[in-house]
């Protein structure tokens, strides 16, 4: 709590600040690295490297899908804390929360029991879901702290033509800050609701003239809200509220070397969540069922510009996933609670993986990128059994090795009229599995601002060792070694137009269709959960996302999206799956830009719940007020999310007994940055 | 920590009230940060008329349309000055609040401004001693006097010496030759 009279305090020194002169030009003080470049001569600035901020833009008017970049400013301007957070304001997107877990949903879809298969998380460049459920952490438990994200890149519709497996509905690609962008150290400390304080420390800078270091820790630790949930409301389960339950403790720690065109990034999260839902069918109000995950990524990379615009690449990754469940179950003889086993998920997944990469002009107007993947799974461990080992119900190892080969190509018939087709290959042993997915994508500039775009292309996943594999002995869950991958193909034509200088339109109308889906079910023979080829899904919708400026200085973007996701053969409409999202985020400047207050807004549809209830519609409200570099070095952030504590519930998988839960409530968070 | 949200919620709308007077916005990008302090190092280089000087202790920076440099450049010229003078920040939404404001302008920085726009303010400007700055592919040919543009990934400048004499003011030969040559640029 003395952390939070701190913010409180330097808060207050935020607000007096207007009024009082504190952040008056003649006593804000220098800002360190940035106030030195005016003491540089003329000739010294000219030296410095930059990038044109309008690189990245144009590159997406000739990227063959529809894409949203998300910068490092969004990200601190509207104060979001976790990936989940930032996703939710992504035009498409939708998240559900069992609190173990964030999942994300995209266009209709987001399958109960999914632990994020479908959507394909890299990190600068390297893919990080892991090898046994094939999923990525997007609330607390992703691999680094948001504050070291410089841009995302989330990228719609199927991208199996260059990354393969998972990259069914999109990919986000997370490009992390450069030692250069920091600049010297941060301390950073935050509190908020239910006693959550953190704090994080970076350090980076140039590394002689060719290169940069940057290396960072945070950790933080969460007491976590009480909960209620009446599908427990009896005497016997405390009358369903879950005292202290929902407590969580995480650190990442990251660093990243970069020396002329050689990249070293490491980057190790851990987190320790408790479980408060009694899912998979555990005592409730037990405090000591968790969740315990790490992640661990190391990635060597070769970067090179060639003659002719062109670029080689290369990198080597290794990674480590750790997984361990605690389950308390009512013990067998006498279902006495107060005596209850611990049934222990113990799972680990170790990889490598090698990529090389070539593009450039081999004629002119015509680019070829042409790339190839290896990936040894090499260990793919799940155990399951009860305290000490004293029974075992899963002891299961397995390995896989996954090559890919890919090639595209883009041909400039004339400025405004570009064919791009690109395909690739996979086979993984020792399923003997091949999948070929193609993509081709039609880019029309009729005139300057506008741009048209016709895609089509196929995408694949293949099953995750979670969903082959895992059993329990006849507790909870089944596998079934005979799954297959499941396909999406996609059609999608996007407009995109600048509306005025500083307001740009864009509409998106896709039709995916999906086979062999793989599907959480609970098989009614013997009240196990298993996972079955059984759905085949046609999903038709459309988005329209405006992105600009309004009245000169309030940055904004407004999107609707629908989304008529139905199962082909019933016509029954999904479940999870809101028929209407809309995002509203508005960040204006405020005393002479000296701060900035972001707002966003988000509206989520009715979405049906796998017992065939209705989640009902909401709408959520966040506001951030930032200000930078008061009394010199000091960056204040204060939020509140879900300003009008709206009740809302999200929809969840078959492993609980509630069909849905319900989200917290408003919360602040006030955060300080000291840069020295 | 429930009692503690009126206060915090009072305390945030204290710097939204504050807003009623905001000005400018931002693309914080070390380009930028390096962009202001060509700006800053440009007043070194340039010579003002007398008239112009007359019994003004600050000297002033403007900033006209969209504000790419956010507080950064605030922060970055505190403690400087030119010829003893304060260095003071003024950001104009357009031309006309400009105009309005009446205040004597040293340099004005011109952003992102429509063609139409950038037109009507160099047209106004031009005759004043008011060294104009912009980023735009062809501001020195529309009458603005040095040009910050990217070249090979650094930055590099662009000097019109007719629209600096019209103005009345005086460009070093050292800073007329670092400007981009044509020659460089084939």
């Amino acid at each position: 709590m003395k952390i939070f009279r701190l913010c409180i305090f330097v808060l207050s020194a935020l607000a007096a600040g207007p009024f009082g002169g504190l952040l008056s030009p003649a006593r804000a003080q220098s800002l360190g690295g940035k106030s030195d470049l005016a003491d540089l001569s003329l000739e010294e600035l000219m030296q410095i490297p930059v990038h044109a901020a309008s690189r990245y833009a144009q590159d997406m008017s000739e990227a063959p899908a529809s894409v949203t970049i998300v910068t490092g400013r969004d990200i601190e301007a509207y104060g979001h804390r976790t990936l989940a957070e930032i996703l939710a304001s992504v035009p498409g997107f939708y998240m559900s929360y069992d609190r173990s877990y964030e999942y994300a949903g995209m266009r209709g879809f987001g399958r109960p029991g999914d632990f994020n298969t479908r959507i394909l998380v890299l990190i600068d460049g390297v893919r990080t879901n892991d090898v046994i459920y094939n999923s990525s952490g997007l609330g607390t438990d992703f691999n680094i702290d948001v504050d070291l994200i410089d841009r995302i890149e989330v990228v719609r519709g199927p991208g199996s033509v260059l990354y393969g497996t998972n990259a069914f509905f999109a990919v986000v690609n997370v490009i992390t800050k450069t030692g250069r962008d920091i600049d010297g150290g941060r301390l950073s400390v935050s509190a908020a609701s239910f006693d959550t304080r953190k704090g994080s420390l970076s350090y980076g800078g140039p590394l002689r003239d060719r290169g940069e270091f940057l290396v960072s820790g945070s950790y933080c630790a969460s007491d976590g809200p009480d909960l209620y949930f009446p599908a427990f409301d009896s005497p016997a389960t405390n009358h369903g509220i879950a005292e202290g339950l929902d407590g969580e403790r995480f650190g990442s720690y990251f660093g990243k070397v970069r020396y002329g065109e050689w990249r070293l990034g490491l980057a190790l999260m851990d987190r320790d969540k408790s479980r408060p839902t009694a899912s998979y069918e555990t005592i409730f109000g037990n405090d000591r069922d968790k969740d315990l995950d790490r992640r661990f990524t190391a990635d060597l990379s070769y970067r090179r510009e060639l003659s002719g615009s062109g670029e080689a690449a290369a990198h080597f990754t290794f990674q480590d996933y750790a997984y361990e469940g605690y389950y308390f179950f009512p013990s067998e003889e006498d279902g006495d609670s107060s005596l209850p086993t611990l049934d222990v998920d113990h799972i680990r997944g170790e990889w490598w993986g090698i990529e090389a990469k070539l593009s450039g002009e081999i004629f002119a107007r015509n680019r070829v990128t042409g790339g190839i993947e290896y990936r040894d799974n090499f260990k793919i461990k799940q155990q399951n059994y009860d305290e000490g080992m004293s029974v075992v119900y899963l002891d299961s190892r397995n390995n896989t090795k996954v090559t890919g080969v890919y090639a595209q190509h883009e041909i400039r018939f004339t400025e405004g009229l570009i064919l791009n087709t690109g395909a690739r290959y996979d086979h993984a042993e020792p399923l003997n599995e091949g999948n070929i997915s193609p993509r081709v994508a039609l880019i029309l500039k009729p005139a300057e601002g506008t741009s048209l775009k016709f895609i089509c292309g196929e995408a694949f996943r293949s099953p995750s060792a979670f969903e082959l594999y895992y059993t329990d002995g006849g507790f909870t869950t089944k596998g079934n070694p005979d799954l297959a991958p499941e396909r999406i193909r996609t059609y999608e034509a996007i407009v995109t137009r600048k509306l005025s200088d500083e307001l740009q339109g864009k509409l998106a109308i896709y039709r995916y269709e999906i086979r062999d889906l793989i599907t959480q079910y609970l098989d009614r023979g013997d009240s196990l959960l298993q996972y079955r080829n059984v759905d085949a899904i046609e999903a038709n919708g459309f988005e329209v996302t405006f992105l600009g400026k309004a009245i000169g200085v309030v940055e904004g973007r407004l999107s609707y999206s629908y989304a008529d996701a139905r199962d082909s053969a019933s016509h029954a409409r999904l479940s999870n799956s809101p028929r209407h999202l809309a995002t509203l985020g508005l960040v204006t400047p405020l005393v002479h830009g000296r701060a900035r207050a972001a707002f966003e807004a988000q509206y989520v549809g009715a979405r049906l719940t796998l017992d065939g209830n209705t989640a009902k519609a909401y709408a959520v409200a966040n506001l951030n007020v930032t200000a930078a570099h008061l009394l010199g070095k000091l960056d204040v952030s204060a939020g509140v999310r879900n300003l009008f504590d709206t009740r809302y519930a999200y929809p969840v998988g078959e492993e609980f007994i509630q069909d849905a839960l319900e989200a917290d409530g408003r919360t602040i968070r006030v955060k300080c940055t000291y840069s020295f | 920590m429930k009692r503690n949200l009126p206060i915090i919620l009072c305390l945030l709308a204290i710097p939204l009230l504050a807003a009623a007077s905001a000005r400018g916005g931002a693309i914080q990008d070390q380009e930028y940060d390096i962009k202001a302090a060509f700006i800053y190092n440009f007043a070194k280089f340039v010579e003002w008329p007398e008239e112009n000087e007359a019994a003004r202790s600050t000297f002033s920076i403007g900033i006209l349309g969209n504000d790419p440099f956010g507080p950064a450049i605030d922060a970055a010229i505190a403690d400087k000055t030119v010829e003893g003078k304060r260095i003071v920040i003024e950001r104009f939404p357009d031309v006309g609040a400009m105009r309005r404001s009446g205040h004597p302008i040293d340099i004005v920085f011109i952003g992102a401004l429509s063609a139409d726009d950038l037109e009507a303010a160099l047209e106004y400007i031009e005759y004043l001693p008011v060294l104009t700055i912009g980023e735009t592919p062809d501001f020195c040919e529309k009458g603005g006097i040095i040009n910050l543009v990217i070249w090979k990934n650094r930055i590099r400048i662009e000097i019109n010496r007719a629209a600096a004499e019209r103005a009345k003011l005086r460009i070093s030969s050292k800073l007329l030759q670092l400007a981009l040559r044509p020659d460089e640029k084939e």
